[in-house]
């Protein structure tokens, strides 16, 4: 797995593509992948790459994507890169970053 | 280095970024922070649930452990206690934490000796030790731990763990079978003396027989050889004892139908314990038949009978009671029985009961509670032996001032057909005889003394002292057309013992009988199986008459 900077190179067809750090089975953790799961399947029907990185396993991620705190969402592509930090169950935020963005 | 501009939009989302973490930090969206210097999670909310479900694990294996955990701090105050040291202890872990070790759960007594235990482990000095404790109800109970020093993050002494197993009750098994190995050494002891006891008694019984014969006419002696008589037979009596002591005396078991035994014996028990104390019976019904030896039987009950009278110097009662019973491997917690059916036979009394010292010797040869001159210590050793010998089992219920209840178990026999036995047919008057007899025995006294007896009976008697020179004398005599009627031999002898040498000589005469005399039975089943099938057999010390007539029975065996 190669160095990922916070911000994805720019491509000519960006597809959406987030990345969720999360830490192992924390309550917040696993409430933010549902919400995001939940998200997706009613908000981004068109597609989009998600992968999940579980920092209790794989903790040099955290320093690699300047992650401090889980769960923590970015969107990698179309830039701009965004993070939202927090369970997810605020969904207007994604909403207005990732749908209408 | 040129400073790189940052766009205002940048910045904008930064900030936007920064207050949307500390709005899910504030608002307990977030399961962890991130250490960057050196890479490592920091849980939070979740890690104090981890923590303590941790701990509750850790809880949980403490009291599902069935050894005492113990922790003290570093003033030997109790600081971790788990389930099972609070059920061994009695008491709730709660009122047991932040209290004096020694003082809370050591014998009193004990309370200096512990403090130096709980100093020495905290030095580290010892690791493994028993100590007592003493339970909420009093009890006291032996315990084996083992300790180790606790220490802080910083390796500073701060307390003991101790884990501890109560050795109570192994204790006490172990006790129970150094007492068993000492009964069985005393009585290899005992029996190795009655044995050579018993020869002296033979030498000693006979001669005075032969010489009172023999000085019939001149009464001079006759009173002093009848004394000395009396008090060969009275040791013979005691050399009996000791061999049912030790399990090494012959016994003829036979199914016997053991309430027939007891109604046979009221009358005399009646008289043996006295008008003040009441014989009760109880017995069972179409009770099955016990696989036991009649006249050791009699002498368990007379011995139980005399030790329930002796514990009721003021009269009481005592009760006999027969039953059937079923005995499973678990009947006895001491010993290893073998599942089956059982006579119980129970003598109870109403008398004085036994303390546990008492209790615990009870069985051990010269033990006696009585004073000195009226038991010999013997009795219930003996009683002991005879139920070992007949692969039965005794057990007893005692209670001080309540009574004793022996009771007696006793492997059921299957009834024989009754067969014609001439071996039991009495020999009234002894003819004259003329026979030839090959007398074995290693003893010289007792060889000279049943050569004596033989010959005064008028047998032509051949006389060997082992088992090689009786085989030449055999086969001489088989030469000379004086073949050997009756062999008379020693069971034990060195080399080879009698029933070998019957084997051997029967093959060259078969028509060779037998007659085994002994004084003991320490030879193998095999011998002793022989012995219960019925083969003529003499035991030491035997009287002259005795001896004449069981050579006559031996030589009318067909």
């Amino acid at each position: 797995m190669g160095r990922i900077s916070a911000v994805a190179r720019p491509k000519q067809k960006q597809a959406l593509r987030l990345r969720l750090y999360i830490a192992g089975n924390a309550p917040n953790s696993l409430r933010a992948i549902e919400n995001l799961r939940a998200f997706c399947a009613d908000k981004l029907p068109d597609g989009h790459e998600l992968e999940i990185v579980d920092l209790l396993k794989d903790p040099s991620r955290a320093l690699a994507d300047g992650i401090i705190v889980t769960p923590t969402l970015l969107k990698l592509s179309p830039l701009p890169a965004m993070r939202f930090v927090g369970n997810l169950s605020d969904t207007s935020k994604l909403e207005l970053s990732l749908v209408s963005g | 280095m040129a400073r790189r501009a940052v766009p205002f939009r940048e910045l904008e989302q930064q900030l936007s970024e920064a207050q949307s973490t500390i709005a899910a930090l504030l608002s307990d969206q977030i399961d962890a922070v991130y250490d960057l210097r050196s890479n490592t999670p920091v849980l939070l909310g979740h890690a104090q649930q981890a923590l303590r479900e941790s701990e509750e694990r850790a809880q949980h294996y403490l009291d599902s452990a069935t050894v005492m955990l113990v922790a003290l701090d570093t003033d030997g105050k109790i600081v971790l206690v788990n389930r099972y040291a609070c059920s061994v202890l009695g008491g709730a872990a709660a009122d047991l934490i932040g209290r004096d070790w020694v003082r809370a759960c050591t014998p009193q007594r004990l309370w200096d000796a512990s403090r130096v235990i709980v100093r020495d482990i905290a030095a580290g000095d010892i690791s493994v030790n028993e100590n007592s404790i003493v339970t909420a109800t009093g009890e006291e109970r032996l315990i084996e731990w083992r300790s180790t020093v606790r220490r802080d993050s910083s390796g500073a002494f701060d307390g003991t763990l101790s884990s501890g197993i109560d050795i109570t009750e192994r204790r006490r098994l172990e006790a129970r079978h150094q007492q068993a190995s000492k009964m069985e050494a005393v009585g290899q002891l005992a029996s190795g003396v009655a044995h050579d006891f018993n020869n002296l008694l033979t030498v000693i019984i006979g001669f005075a027989e032969l010489a009172i014969v023999d000085d019939a006419p001149d009464a001079r002696h006759v009173e002093e050889l009848k004394e000395i008589l009396s008090a060969a037979r009275s040791a013979s009596g005691l050399t009996r004892q000791l061999l049912a002591f030790s399990r090494q005396q012959v016994l003829h078991a036979a199914p016997l139908d053991v309430n027939e035994l007891i109604e046979q014996m009221t009358g005399m028990l009646r008289r043996l314990i006295g008008e003040h104390i009441e014989i009760k019976m109880s017995l069972a019904p179409g009770l099955s038949l016990a696989h036991a030896d009649r006249g050791q039987l009699e002498q368990v009950i007379m011995n139980l009978v005399v030790n329930a009278r002796d514990a009721m110097p003021d009269g009481g009662s005592v009760t006999i009671t027969t039953l059937d019973v079923e005995l499973d491997e678990r009947s006895f917690p001491d010993e290893a029985v073998l599942p089956g059916s059982y006579v119980m036979l129970a003598i109870a009394d109403t008398g004085t009961g036994m303390g546990e010292e008492t209790h615990r010797r009870l069985f051990e040869p010269f033990f006696t509670t009585k004073e000195a001159g009226k038991g010999t210590g013997l009795g219930l050793s003996t009683t002991y032996g005879i139920v070992k010998q007949s692969k039965g089992y005794i057990g007893l219920d005692t209670l001080l001032g309540k009574g004793t209840t022996f009771k007696v178990y006793l492997p059921q026999g299957v009834p024989s057909i009754p067969a014609e036995d001439e071996a039991v047919k009495p020999v009234a008057r002894l003819g004259h005889a003329w026979e030839t007899v090959l007398l074995v025995e290693d003893e010289a006294a007792v060889r000279r003394l049943s050569l004596r007896i033989l010959e005064n009976a008028g047998y032509h008697v051949l006389v060997a002292a082992n088992g090689d020179e009786a085989e030449r004398l055999f086969a001489d005599g088989m030469k000379l057309g004086a073949p050997v009627d009756l062999l008379v031999t020693d069971i034990i002898m060195p080399h080879c013992g009698g029933p070998e040498l019957f084997r051997r000589l029967q093959t060259k005469s078969p028509n060779l009988r037998v007659l085994y005399m002994s004084g003991y039975t320490n030879q193998s089943s095999a011998q002793q199986a022989e012995i219960d099938a019925g083969l003529p057999f003499v035991q030491k010390p035997f009287t002259a008459l005795e001896f004449e007539q069981r050579v006559r029975e031996s030589l009318q065996r067909r």
